[in-house]
């Protein structure tokens, strides 16, 4: 175990202790120092993660590459023969977010103690503090373990950890019935995306035959190899490299494994006349936590609710780590994805970005404002995952994890100031009594809306990283036509892209022409049945078409992102203006108004952070380990273009430079655009608003918008009251009519034994309940009450009722054993006749 | 005592105990128990050396992989050998410990007994209490098919007496239904237990040697016999002994359609009886059919395979949409115990190795998280009198530790990673999944795997809706001055508390002391499956 | 005609079933007793009959001697009760003693 993993798992482990002793004494540590401890123990995990961080940048490329590979292992248990390895996945990705997550948490829970000091930490009256600190400490715990887990379970093991302590938080308030049906939202929401993720993980370890990520993403590769009947020469660089550094046995399992994981690619999967191949399906399956935890379209109705939770908990769980985690989970399994399931990612990404944009417009609550422009980042995040945008997602997801933790602090700041009060439409004219806060916020917006003079390169957060994502999306949509027009950069001819890097890109679709490259490996599987339908798999698998090229984006996909962009510094804009500027609409709010130092420092350095991240250090470090840099054919030229630095200065692909030239005019001054429409609007308040709100399309959509385009309408209707009815039919009918078999025959048995009691033995006791009254009346109750025949005291306890079950059983048996044979014999004679006869007709 | 009488003392230590309560004073009689329950649990960690080394020895019931083996011959009546045999591997012996563990845990929470409604009796309740426990752990130890079946009846009647004596409101009607099921059960055991013992002496065995029946060749051989019996066509022997013995045990898991004893059961009976009843009693279901059903009939295992793993998944779905309709507490908690059942029986079914881990792991986490849950039950019921989920609320407000301790108990019966629940689940769900793979014909497998999967969301669905229901929300101010759990209800619900979260993060400490029998139970199968072919 | 072991078995089942109605349809306590009684005495002949026409040994006189044993041990221990119950209840009706009292 290398150092970094040392200080990485001690970091991970300091929040656990932070948590044990708050969770058993927090009470005796008291009010502030409780916060004190938890706020120390991420403290010292970010001062070691600062440690590996830097030490880490200052490597040679080649030291790291060793590093990661001699990363050790240890077996945690076996799953029926197989081990399951845990250990620290160290890479660069690793590095950068373990260090964005410690610090941005760091100075959360500084803003935390602030916040809480108050009377925030009250629930009904009576303080939790302690509490709140512990369960922020055990999600730094599981956060972090979830950023280093080299496994696919164990990332699922933290993952559904970081669910619990989201559960915990968003219900800390849990006198208040939203509060607590939001958190309970918020799980059950994200069980549902794990429910895929964990049949996404059945499908991994039965054909991949492995949990730990690297030995899977090989076997993967070796599996799309042997499928496509390819020379093994052609595996990617990575895969060529694990085999020889793991061992002969690992490398013998994983080619053993790959054997068997071709069904991956052999194996149609039909659905509703769709085409898949088992291995676009396992990524889906995988994608689908992703698609809960992110909040992603159609799992996206919790976040909005989460808001329920103290405000540092949305600024650290629902904006900057936890919901970012699924964008980080698709990072990691990416080269298990096949351009299907890459599709099927970037149409989720394009639909949630559009829609939470959309929604976010009409939001009148300062933290829904927040949430919803949460989840359109994610949208663009995990739409720059689908198009190939490795890179530049997650460069995105480390820009916003600063400047929205910034905006939701601000909004805490806000919240605690005014007394918790959270309506825009009540504030107005903050400025003057928060000023940090309010110029601190304002950097956020800007960051988010993508503020930056094009062609000086100047700019912050979202200009480079949102932008990077939308040249990807421009290319794929627009040069993407590979085949008859290939682009100039695709020559093969071309100097600049070394040769191998470029052929996986230039195959004919369908497979028909030789397989030259293996190159586009993790890419290439499906694309062809996915275009076509059922039958297509099977006509392809003869000769599967690994080697497919990617589908082109569809154009409306990049021009959505495209408008949204347009979208999003509009409703941000209106956030900040309405609750900052212009004059108090509540003189009651804004009197109360102040900021304290504890909360606002936080901002400030947050509001660094903001700016740091957008140009320093991370871009490159990810870019550094971008699976597509090394391996997947289709995003080299794209995205790996980028490693020297930002995507606009990455001059020497064309087709980048290309995508920046269309789209720095286009999208270039989107946030001067939304701004000024903004402006315009809530310059003098909200009165413009109400006029546009009354013109009969906008009133429409307005509303629309307003109910969320009825998500959690339908969600409610269809599958909550579905899944209670459907209980309720279990308890009600079915277990009523199991049940009832049973009493029912044993009343019977009952009241016939007590009917020929009476009947062939004086009654010692006389108006005992008439017998015949009480079968009629048994048969009568109707289905809903067939157990209580047993229940009333005439029949229970009764020996003779015993002896009576007991002998007619006995009685039955006999009979069974008797003339069982000869009835079953007899009944499937006749089912045999029966199906002789209806084979003869013709 | 020497390790030969050890497994001895432990069975009837209790029974021991239990002459010893009805003699001593009244004052002592609850002292009495719980030292004597105290004193086995702290004999059953004396089992532990050989499974810590990992003794598993080579083949199933073999010299080596048997340990504290005591054997000698009980009744030998005119070709009858009937032996007391008792001894225990790698299947018994974690529920062993379990037995002891979660009994001494609700002789402790009997301490109370005087505060009940039902408080006459407190020597009966004690006597029959232990007596319970001789017959748990007999049933556990047994390695004769008699006496197996006579533990089992030792087991049956003091738990009819303590539903029924000490009960709640309909507890004569709970009790009853309770014995008449598993009296259904044991008598198609006794009928399983006579055609076996006469097809073995047929063979040439006349041996009621549940060992000698799994490895014998010609024992193996009359039992697996392919021709069809009784003028059925297609029933073999080996088809209808499993079939008879599986309703046994099915009943007892419970599996459906036999489930709907357990609700009533676990309504009526009293808060540790409860405990038992889930904690240990429901797992010698499963117990039964690992330690009969598949190593004596594998064939016939592969044959109902697809019918178990459906009645699996049922219990898993069916069992989940119970509980979330239930407005009684402990009746959601029961309803819970068949779900979890489910995963069980899906385990077992499926016959590959991660299967069977996954199944009793998923026992012994149940063990655990079940009894915790009830007991939680029960320290409410004693504040509240009632069980009404609706009327509860806030009630982590008024009791902070026992809120925390409950949260932890229904996240661990959530199957929450890093708590016992989820091990179980997820390695059934994986082995299910996998099967397919290890079972060629087994092509159900990967559609069962995911519908039970579901269940996931169903789990969650109904758990975290009853934990806002009674311990989230404001304050009531009818149970806002409950006081919190005191010593003895911390103490009770700890250990349960620490193993769930050692069974969750450390799961391989307890797989090293049962895979090497599970191992061979699974070879002797194969072998058995793949001679009978070749024959 | 010979008497062989049919003829005592149907003996013995004529025996158990009368012995089963009787406990099945008296509610009288002594009543039901008779009817164990039967029971066991069918169980008896069986044992007998069959020791005495398969094995040729005396297994099954000395289970039959058992029985008998038990059965009057069970009577005398059955009307004890049956006394108990006549003190607190003032009949012995089976059917009223329909609850169990802790």
């Amino acid at each position: 175990m290398s150092t970094f993993e040392q200080y990485l798992a001690i970091g991970v482990v300091i929040p656990l202790i932070s948590f044990v002793m708050l969770a058993f004494f927090g009470h005796r540590i008291g009010k502030p120092a409780a916060g004190w401890v938890a706020t120390v123990a991420i403290m010292l995990s970010c001062v070691l993660s600062g440690m590996v961080f830097f030490r880490w940048m200052g490597l040679p490329e080649s030291e790291r590459t060793e590093l990661t590979a001699g990363a050790a292992r240890y077996t945690w248990a076996y799953l029926g023969t197989l081990p399951i390895t845990v250990g620290v996945k160290l890479d660069s990705l690793t590095v950068a977010m373990y260090f964005m997550v410690t610090f941005v948490a760091g100075f959360i829970h500084v803003f935390s103690i602030g916040y809480m000091a108050g009377h925030s930490d009250e629930v009904d009256g009576v303080s939790k503090y302690h509490r709140f600190f512990a369960y922020l400490s055990l999600f730094c715990f599981s956060m972090l373990g979830l950023v280093i887990s080299s496994s696919l379970l164990f990332m699922f093991i933290f993952w559904e950890l970081v669910g619990l302590c989201s559960y915990l938080l968003i219900g800390f308030y849990f006198d208040r019935k939203y509060a607590s049906n939001a958190a309970m939202k918020a799980f059950i929401t994200n069980r549902v995306g794990d429910f895929g993720f964990l049949c996404g993980l059945m499908l991994v370890v039965l054909y991949l035959g492995t949990f730990d990520l690297d030995q899977a993403a090989v076997t993967f590769e070796l599996a799309s190899v042997n499928a496509s009947e390819a020379p093994m020469a052609h595996t990617s660089a990575f895969a060529q490299d694990w085999m020889a550094r793991a061992g002969p046995e690992a490398a013998s399992t994983a080619s053993a494994n790959a054997t068997r994981a071709m069904a991956l690619f052999t194996m149609p999967v039909g659905f509703l006349g769709f085409g898949f191949t088992l291995a676009t399906l396992m990524g889906i399956g995988l994608f689908c936590g992703a698609i809960g935890k992110s909040a992603q379209v159609p799992l996206q109705v919790w976040l909005p609710d989460a808001m329920a939770g103290p405000t540092p908990v949305s600024a650290l769980i629902h904006a900057a780590t936890m919901v970012a985690a699924g964008v980080y989970l698709v990072a990691r399994i990416y080269r298990l994805l096949t351009p299907s399931a890459q599709m099927f990612i970037a149409v989720i990404g394009c639909a949630t970005l559009t829609i939470a944009a959309l929604i976010a417009i009409v939001q009148t609550d300062i933290k829904k404002v927040l949430a919803y422009s949460t989840l359109s980042q994610l949208g663009y995040m995990i739409f720059g995952m689908g198009v190939g945008a490795w890179t530049a997602a997650l460069f995105h997801l480390i820009t916003h994890a600063f400047f929205k933790a910034l905006m939701f602090l601000g909004s805490g700041q806000v919240i605690e100031g005014c007394h918790h009060e959270q309506d825009i439409r009540k504030m107005g004219g903050l400025r003057s009594k928060m000023p940090v806060t309010c110029w601190t916020f304002f950097i956020g917006v800007l960051a988010i809306a993508g503020f930056g003079l094009p062609g000086a390169h100047l700019g912050v957060g979202g200009y480079f990283s949102k932008d990077e994502i939308l040249a990807v999306a421009y290319d794929r949509s627009h040069h993407w036509d590979v085949g008859e027009h290939m682009p100039e950069w695709m020559d093969p001819h071309a100097p600049a892209v070394p040769h191998e890097r470029r052929e996986g890109m230039r195959l004919e679709p369908h497979g028909a022409a030789p397989i030259r490259a293996g190159h586009g490996l993790v890419a290439g599987a499906s694309a062809s049945a996915e275009e076509g339908h059922g039958e297509d798999v099977h006509s392809a698998s003869a000769r599967l078409p690994i080697l497919q090229n990617m589908p082109p984006l569809p154009r409306g996909m990049f021009w959505l992102a495209l408008i949204i962009a347009y979208v999003t510094p509009f409703y941000m804009m209106r956030c900040w203006w309405l609750t900052f500027m212009g004059k108090p609409r509540d003189h009651h709010v804004h009197e109360h108004a102040h900021e304290t130092p504890m909360m606002y420092v936080p901002l400030i350095v947050l509001a660094i952070g903001t700016f740091v991240s957008s140009y320093l250090w991370f871009r490159p470090l990810l870019a550094h380990v971008a699976p597509a840099a090394t391996d997947a054919a289709m995003v080299v030229g794209l995205d790996g273009a980028a490693e020297a630095g930002h995507a606009a200065a990455a001059g020497e692909f064309i087709n980048l430079h290309a995508a920046h030239e269309f789209l720095n005019p286009r999208v270039g001054w989107s946030w001067l655009a939304g701004f000024l429409v903004a402006w315009l609007i809530y310059r003098s308040g909200l009165a413009t608003a109400q006029k546009l709100v009354k013109l009969p399309f906008v009133g429409t959509a307005h509303h629309v918008l307003e109910n969320k385009l009825y998500f959690d309408h339908v969600y409610d209707f269809v599958l909550v009251r579905g899944c209670v009815g459907l209980a309720k039919l279990c308890r009600y009918v079915f277990d009523a009519l199991v049940d009832g078999i049973v009493n029912v025959s044993a009343a019977l048995t009952a009241r016939f034994a007590s009917w020929t009691g009476r009947q062939l033995d004086m009654p010692i006791q006389r108006g005992d309940l008439g017998l015949v009254d009480a079968v009629v009346n048994g048969v009568a109750e109707g289905m809903f009450r067939l157990g209580d025949g047993v229940r009333r005291p005439q029949s229970a306890g009764r020996i003779r009722v015993y002896v009576m079950v007991a002998a007619g059983s006995a009685a039955i048996v006999l009979l069974a054993v008797l003339f069982g044979p000869q009835i079953v014999d007899g009944i499937s004679a006749w089912m045999k006749t029966t199906a002789e006869a209806k084979a003869s007709v013709p | 005592m020497n390790s030969s009488t050890l497994l001895n003392w432990i069975i009837f230590l209790p029974t021991i105990g239990m002459v010893a309560v009805l003699i001593v004073p009244r004052a002592l009689i609850r002292a009495t128990a719980l030292i004597t329950a105290l004193a086995t649990f702290v004999l059953s960690l004396y089992l532990f050396p050989p499974f810590l080394q990992q003794q598993f020895g080579t083949g199933y019931g073999t010299p080596e992989s048997l340990h504290f083996v005591y054997r000698i011959p009980w009744i030998s009546a005119g070709g009858f050998t009937i032996d007391y045999f008792v001894g225990i591997d790698g299947l018994s012996f974690p529920l062993i410990v379990l037995t002891t563990l979660i009994t001494l845990l609700a002789c402790a929470a009997s301490w109370n007994f005087d505060e009940w409604k039902v408080k006459r009796g407190m020597r009966g309740y004690f006597a029959l209490f232990l007596l319970l426990e001789t017959g748990m752990l007999g049933t556990f130890a047994a390695l004769d098919f008699f006496l197996f079946y006579l533990f089992w009846e030792v087991m049956l009647l003091p738990m009819y007496f303590l539903i029924g004596v000490w009960g709640g409101a309909r507890k004569e009607y709970a009790a009853i239904k309770f014995f008449i099921y598993t009296l259904v059960g044991s008598v198609l055991m006794l009928v399983a237990l006579l055609a076996m013992y006469f097809k073995a002496q047929a063979a040439g065995h006349s041996t009621f040697d549940i060992i000698a029946y799994a490895v014998t060749p010609q024992i193996v051989e009359a039992f697996n016999d392919p021709a069809p019996i009784l003028g059925f066509k297609s029933v073999t022997f080996g088809i209808a002994m499993f079939f008879l013995l599986y309703i046994g045990f099915a009943i007892k898991i419970p599996v459906f359609p036999f489930h709907t004893w357990l609700p009533d059961a676990h309504v009526e009976a009293p808060t540790p009886i409860s405990m038992i009843l889930a904690g240990i009693l429901l797992k010698m279901g499963g117990y039964g059919l690992l330690r009969f059903c598949y190593p004596l009939f594998p064939a016939a295992g592969k044959y109902f395979a697809y019918a178990l793993a459906l009645l699996g998944v049922i219990n898993i779905i069916y069992g989940a949409m119970c509980a979330m309709a239930q407005t009684d507490f402990k009746k959601l908690v029961a309803y819970s115990s068949i779900s979890h059942m489910g995963f069980v029986l899906l385990g077992l079914a499926i016959m590959t190795t991660t299967g069977f881990q996954g199944a009793m792991f998923q026992m012994l986490a149940h063990g655990i998280s079940s009894p915790m849950c009830f007991f939680l039950v029960g320290v409410i019921y004693d504040r509240a009198h009632h069980r009404e989920i609706n009327k509860f609320g806030g009630l982590w407000l008024s009791m902070p530790k026992y809120g925390s301790m409950a949260t932890l108990g229904f996240f661990a019966s959530l199957g929450l990673p890093a708590l016992c629940g989820f091990i179980g689940e997820f390695w059934v769900l994986i082995g299910t999944f996998q099967a397919g793979g290890v079972h060629p014909e087994f092509t159900w497998a990967m559609p069962m795997a995911i519908v039970a999967a579901t269940g996931v969301i169903l789990t969650a669905g109904y758990i975290l809706w009853l934990i806002q229901r009674v311990y989230l929300g404001p304050s009531r101010p009818e149970y806002a001055d409950f006081p919190d759990a005191d010593a003895r209800e911390v103490a009770i619900l700890t250990p349960m508390a620490v193993l769930a979260i050692f069974l969750g993060i450390l799961p391989q400490f307890t797989f090293d002391v049962m895979n090497g029998t599970l191992d061979n139970i699974l070879k002797i199968a194969e072998s058995t499956v793949t001679r009978m072919a070749a024959l | 005609m010979t008497i062989g072991l049919t003829h005592y078995l149907i003996l013995s089942a004529a025996m158990f079933a009368c012995g089963v109605m009787c406990m099945m349809l008296k509610r009288n306590a002594v009543g039901v007793l008779v009817g164990i009684e039967l029971l066991l005495n069918a169980a008896n002949v069986n044992f007998v009959a069959f020791a005495r026409y398969r094995t040729g040994a005396m297994d099954g006189q000395i289970a039959a001697v058992f029985v008998i044993l038990l059965a009057a041990a069970e009577a005398a221990i059955a009307i004890a009760i049956f006394m108990n119950f006549y003190n607190n209840a003032a009949t012995i009706d089976v059917d009223r003693g329909a609850t169990l009292r802790g």
